[in-house]
C-alpha cells in the first residue's frame, strides 16, 4: 500500500484548476514504450527461430504476432484513453477507493469485446485448432497488458513494469527457443505466449496488491466516460489506426505476399519500417523526464498562479516561462532525436546489412526513419496538447494523420517502390504541423480558454 | 394594459417581509388601479409559492437572474459596432454619464448582441481583458472575472427581458430592478417612479465589505476600515453605477425619512427630485388603548415593553444592562422582552446568563412571539435599542396608542419622536432618543420618563397627535394614489411636475 498511497497523495495535492491530467498524459504514452518492446522482441526471434524452423513456420509466427499487436493496440485504443481520462477525473476526485472497480470494469469491457471479434477474426485461420486458440489467447493477453498499463502508468510505477517487461520479453524468447524442438510452429508460439502471461500475470499481481479494496465491480462512470469523452475513444481508435494503416494497405498491395490465407506481409516494406520504430527510443524516454520534471511543474505553476488569485500580469508571465521551457524541451528533443535519426541515416547501409535486409529496402529505411523521428514529434505533440486538455484539437490532428497516411501510403504504392514509405513520412509532416499550428494558438487563446469558456454556473 | 408595473428584486410576493407587506397593503388600498410587476429571482428553482394572498388587482411575472437556460437562445457573433458602444457605454458610465445608455439597451432589445457570445466569445473577452487592464489593476485575476460574471449576468438578463406594458413603471430599489426601470423608462417612455425602503447601493456596499473580512457583526461594521481589493471595488461599482443610473432615469424618487434621502444624495441623486413619504399605519387598530387621562400621578409600578426578536442587531444586552440601572431608581419595573427568541439560540442565550448574572429575573421577561396588540394597553414606555432600523413601526404603534419611547439614534427614530418639519417639531417630543449601545444614558432617559408623570402625559399627547396627524397609512395611500394618477395622466413628452 506505501507506493500507492504516497503517489496519489502528490497527485491530490494540485488541486489544479482543471481535473489533474498526470495520469492521463501517461495513459497516451503507454502505447509507445511497450510496442518498442515488442519490436525489440520479435527482432531477437527472428534471428533465433529464423534458423531453426525454417522460413515458412517463422514467416508465420512473425505475421501472427505483429497482427495480434496491430489489432489489440487499435481495439483497445477505443476503451484506453477514457479509461486513463476517468481514472484521472476519480483520483482528482480523491475517490482513490473506486480504482478496483473501474479496473474491474474496464477489463471486463476489454474481455467481453474481444472475445467474441478476436474468435472470429482466428476462425478465418487455416491453420490448427491449437495454434488458431493460442492466438486467441496471445491477443487477450496483449489486450489486457494495454489495460494493466492504464493502471501501472497512473501509479507512475516505471520500475515495476520495466521489470515485468524484461522478464517477460526473455521468458517469450526462452519459451520460444525451448518449446520450438518439441512442437514445432504451436511450441514457438506457446513459449512466446508463456512469457507474455508472465508479463501480465506479474503486472496483475502488482496492481491487485496496490491499489485499494473495494467491494464495488462496476463502475458506472467509466461507462458514461465514453458518452462525456467520446472524442477520447475516437482518438485511441483513429490513432492507432492512423499508425498502422500504411502497414494494412501494404500487406494488401499487389506485391504483397500471402504466407497462409488471411495473414499477409509485405517483404520489401515491413521490416525497415518496424526497423525504424526502434530509432525514437531516445525522444520518447527523454520527453518522459522532461514532462515529468521541467514541463509539467511550469504547468501546474501557471494553474496554481491562477487559482491562488495573482494578477493576469502574473499568469501571463508564468506562462511565458512555461512556453519557454516547453520550447527548450522541443529543441533539445530535436537536437537528441535529430542526432539519433541522423546517425542511423549515416549508417543505413551498416543497419541494412546488419538486419540482413535487401539493399532495395535500404531508401524505405532512409524514409522511413525520418517518418519516425516526425511521428515521435507527433506523439509528444498530441502529449502536449492533451495537458491543456484540446481534445477537440487532438481529434483533428489524428483524424487528419490517419486520412493522410491512408491517401498518400496509397498513392505511394500506385507510383512504385521507390516511393514506398514517402506515405507515411509526409502524413507525420501533415499531422505535425496541424498539430504545431493548434498547439500555439491554443496557448495563445490559453486565458480565453481556461476563463471565458467556462460554464456559467 | 396595466396601470402600474412594480419593479421587484428579492421581495414581494416570494419573500416575505417589510417591504413585501408594504407593496401589499399599496396594492390593497388602491383597488381602483390594475398592478403587474416584475419579479426579480435568483433562480425559477425552488421559488415556491407566493408567501401572500394575492390581491385581484394584481399580476406578475417572474425574471430568474441567474437561470442560464435563457442566455443560449441566440447564436450568432456580436458585431464589432456594438462591442465599440459597449466600450464607451462603460467608460462614459464611470464618469456618470449615459448618453450611450439608449443605445447599449436597443442593442440588447434588436437582438443585436447574442448572449452566448458576449458571454463567451473572443470580442467581449477581448473588451474584457481590455477593461479588466485598465481599471482591475494588479488583483486576483480569477476573483475579477468571476465578480465580472456574478455581477453581469443578471445584467444581460434584465437587458434582455420581456417588460410588461404599463402606465408607470415603480421600483422599489435601485440594483438590478432599477436598471430594468431605466431599460423600462427608455424603451416605453413612460415615467419611472423609485421608492427607497433601506438604500441598496450602501446595502451591497456593506454585504460585499463585510463578506470578506468581518466575520461577525460588529457595532462599527458599518464603516470599513480596510480598502477593498479590486474585485470587490469592481462589485461595488456596478451597483454604484447602476444606482446612479436609477436616479438619474426616475422621474421621483421617494423614502422614508430623512437620513435615507441624504444617503441617496450621497450615491448620486439629485435632492430636488427626493421627497419623503414616511411609512404609516392604521390609526383604528391602536388609538385608545390607553385611557385619555393617562398618565395618573400616583402610579409606582412600571412595564416597559422591547418589541424586537432577540438577535443581536436589535442589542437586547444593552436594554438588559438599562434595566439593571433604572431598576434601582424604580424598583417596581417589569420589562417585556416580546419577539421571537429562535433566530438566533446562541444570542438568546447569551441573553438568558446575562439576565442571571445581573439578577433581573424578577424584572425581565421573554414573551417570545406574540400580538403585541394585546400587550400595548399594559406598557407605560417602549424601548428600542437597536444598532440599525430604517423605519420602526413600532414605535408609531406606540406612541398612537399614547406610550411614550425611549430610541436609540438609528433610521429615522430622531424625526419619530421629535419631529421631522417645523410644524411637525412643535408638537413636541414624543420620546426620547439615546445613542446607541449606550446602557446608561438609556437607563436616564427610561427614569426620566417614569419618574415625571407630566412629562409623561406631555409625551403621550404628542404622539398620539404625531402620529394621527403624519403617519396615518391612508395618508400614504393618498399620496401615491396622487402619484400614480399623475403618473398614468402624462402623456407622451410631457413632464409632470412631481414635487407638492
Amino acid at each position: 500500500m506505501a507506493g500507492i498511497g504516497f503517489e496519489l497523495r502528490k497527485i491530490q495535492q494540485g488541486n489544479s484548476y482543471l481535473s489533474d491530467l498526470t495520469a492521463y498524459i501517461y495513459g497516451a504514452m503507454v502505447s509507445s514504450g511497450p510496442w518498442l518492446m515488442s519490436v525489440l522482441c520479435l527482432a531477437i526471434l527472428g534471428l533465433v527461430g529464423a534458423n531453426t524452423m525454417g522460413k515458412q513456420a517463422h514467416d508465420i509466427f512473425r505475421t501472427t504476432v505483429v497482427y495480434i499487436y496491430a489489432a489489440s493496440l487499435i481495439f483497445v485504443g477505443f476503451f484506453q484513453m477514457v479509461t486513463t481520462r476517468h481514472l484521472a477525473d476519480v483520483l482528482f476526485e480523491k475517490s482513490a477507493d473506486r480504482i478496483a472497480r473501474i479496473y474491474f470494469t474496464a477489463f471486463c469491457l476489454v474481455l467481453c469485446t474481444g472475445f467474441p471479434l478476436g474468435t472470429a477474426a482466428v476462425s478465418f485461420l487455416e491453420l490448427s485448432i491449437a495454434y488458431r486458440f493460442l492466438t486467441l489467447t496471445l491477443f487477450m493477453l496483449v489486450c489486457v497488458l494495454w489495460i494493466h498499463m492504464i493502471f501501472l502508468s497512473a501509479l507512475k510505477d516505471y520500475k515495476t513494469i520495466f521489470n515485468a517487461f524484461t522478464m517477460g520479453t526473455a521468458g517469450s524468447i526462452l519459451g520460444a527457443w525451448a518449446l520450438e524442438p518439441i512442437w514445432g510452429l504451436e511450441g514457438f508460439l506457446l513459449g512466446y505466449t508463456c512469457g507474455q502471461a508472465v508479463l501480465v500475470f506479474i503486472l496483475l499481481g502488482k496492481i491487485l496488491a496496490e491499489i485499494p479494496k473495494d467491494t464495488g465491480f462496476w463502475d458506472v462512470g467509466l461507462v458514461q466516460g465514453f458518452r462525456k469523452y467520446w472524442e477520447l475513444a475516437l482518438i485511441g481508435l483513429l490513432y492507432n489506426l492512423g499508425i498502422w494503416v500504411d502497414k494494412f494497405l501494404f500487406w494488401n498491395a499487389s506485391d504483397s505476399r500471402l504466407i497462409t490465407p488471411f495473414l499477409r506481409t509485405h517483404d520489401l516494406y515491413d521490416a525497415p519500417v518496424f526497423l525504424a520504430y526502434l530509432s525514437i527510443v531516445p525522444a520518447i524516454a527523454l520527453f518522459m523526464i522532461k514532462a515529468e520534471t521541467i514541463f509539467y511543474e511550469h504547468y501546474r505553476t501557471y494553474y496554481a498562479k491562477i487559482i491562488s488569485g495573482q494578477s493576469l500580469r502574473t499568469i501571463l508571465e508564468e506562462k511565458r516561462i512555461m512556453t519557454g521551457v516547453l520550447r527548450e524541451g522541443i529543441r533539445q528533443l530535436l537536437v537528441i532525436q535529430g542526432g539519433v535519426t541522423g546517425l542511423c541515416l549515416l549508417f543505413s547501409p551498416s543497419i541494412v546489412r546488419m538486419a540482413r535486409l535487401s539493399p532495395l529496402q535500404e531508401p524505405i529505411l532512409r524514409i522511413c526513419l525520418v517518418g519516425a523521428f516526425l511521428q515521435s514529434l507527433l506523439t509528444i505533440l498530441i502529449i502536449v496538447l492533451f495537458y491543456f486538455d484540446f481534445r477537440k484539437r487532438v481529434l483533428a490532428v489524428t483524424t487528419l494523420f490517419l486520412a493522410g497516411n491512408t491517401a498518400m501510403t496509397w498513392a505511394s504504392i500506385q507510383l512504385g517502390l521507390p516511393f514506398y514509405g514517402y506515405g507515411y513520412c509526409y502524413s507525420c509532416l501533415l499531422a505535425l504541423t496541424a498539430g504545431g499550428v493548434l498547439l500555439s494558438s491554443g496557448i495563445r487563446d490559453l486565458e480565453y480558454i481556461t476563463f471565458a469558456k467556462q460554464p456559467i454556473a | 394594459m396595466h396601470d402600474v408595473c412594480f419593479l421587484l428584486e428579492g421581495s414581494y410576493p416570494f419573500v416575505a417581509g417589510g417591504v413585501s407587506t408594504w407593496v401589499h397593503n399599496l396594492i390593497l388600498a388602491l383597488p381602483e388601479l390594475r398592478f403587474t410587476a416584475v419579479c426579480l429571482v435568483p433562480k425559477t428553482e425552488g421559488l415556491g409559492a407566493p408567501k401572500y394572498d394575492l390581491p385581484a388587482n394584481f399580476d406578475y411575472v417572474v425574471l430568474p437572474l441567474f437561470d442560464d437556460e435563457p442566455l443560449y437562445k441566440r447564436s450568432g457573433k456580436i458585431k464589432p459596432r456594438d462591442i465599440e458602444h459597449i466600450r464607451t457605454l462603460h467608460h462614459q458610465a464611470r464618469n456618470g454619464e449615459y448618453s450611450r445608455l439608449q443605445q447599449a439597451f436597443s442593442l440588447f432589445r434588436a437582438n443585436n448582441v447574442p448572449l452566448y457570445d458576449i458571454i463567451h466569445g473572443r470580442r467581449s473577452w477581448a473588451l474584457f481583458r481590455e477593461l479588466q487592464e485598465q481599471y482591475g489593476g494588479d488583483d486576483s485575476f480569477l476573483d475579477y472575472f468571476w465578480t465580472f460574471r456574478f455581477t453581469h449576468l443578471p445584467i444581460f438578463q434584465v437587458l434582455q427581458s420581456e417588460i410588461p406594458p404599463a402606465k408607470v413603471y415603480h421600483s422599489i430599489s435601485t440594483g438590478y430592478a432599477g436598471l430594468l426601470g431605466c431599460l423600462a423608462r427608455l424603451t416605453t417612455g413612460r415615467p419611472m417612479l423609485l421608492t427607497e425602503h433601506g438604500i441598496y447601493t450602501r446595502e451591497r456596499k456593506i454585504e460585499i465589505a463585510q463578506a470578506k473580512w468581518i466575520p461577525e457583526n460588529r457595532r462599527s461594521s458599518l464603516r470599513v476600515h480596510r480598502t477593498l481589493s479590486q474585485f470587490q471595488e469592481l462589485w461595488v461599482r456596478v451597483f454604484e453605477t447602476i444606482g446612479r443610473m436609477t436616479y438619474d432615469h426616475a422621474d421621483h424618487i421617494l423614502t422614508l425619512y430623512s437620513g435615507n434621502r441624504d444617503l441617496q444624495v450621497r450615491e448620486g441623486a439629485d435632492p430636488s427630485k427626493i421627497e419623503i413619504v414616511p411609512n404609516g399605519i392604521k390609526l383604528e387598530t391602536f388609538k385608545g388603548l390607553k385611557p385619555t387621562d393617562y398618565p395618573s400621578p400616583a402610579q409606582s409600578s412600571f412595564t416597559i415593553g422591547f418589541v424586537g426578536r432577540v438577535v443581536p442587531i436589535k442589542d437586547v444586552k444593552t436594554f438588559l444592562r438599562a434595566i439593571k440601572t433604572a431598576a434601582h431608581s424604580i424598583p417596581e419595573i417589569k420589562a417585556l422582552i416580546m419577539g421571537p427568541t429562535d433566530e438566533d439560540l446562541k444570542y438568546y442565550e447569551e441573553c438568558l446568563a446575562l439576565v442571571k448574572q445581573l439578577e433581573l429575573e424578577q424584572h425581565v421577561t421573554f414573551t417570545g412571539k406574540i400580538n403585541v396588540l394585546d400587550h400595548y394597553p399594559n406598557l407605560d414606555l417602549i424601548v428600542l435599542t437597536s444598532i440599525s432600523e430604517a423605519q420602526p413601526l413600532v414605535v408609531l404603534e406606540g406612541n398612537c396608542a399614547g406610550i411614550p419611547c425611549v430610541c436609540s439614534d438609528v433610521g429615522s427614530c430622531r424625526e419619530l419622536l421629535e419631529g421631522r418639519t417645523d410644524q411637525d417639531r412643535n408638537l413636541g417630543p414624543s420620546g426620547i432618543v439615546t445613542p446607541v449601545a449606550d446602557p446608561l444614558a438609556t437607563s436616564k432617559a427610561i427614569v426620566r420618563i417614569l419618574s415625571d408623570y407630566r412629562l409623561r402625559r406631555q409625551m403621550s399627547q404628542a404622539g398620539r397627535l404625531r402620529v394621527k396627524t403624519f403617519y396615518r397609512e391612508s395618508r400614504l395611500n393618498e399620496k401615491y394614489r396622487t402619484l400614480y394618477q399623475k403618473a398614468i395622466r402624462q402623456k407622451d413628452g410631457e413632464e409632470t411636475p412631481w414635487q407638492e
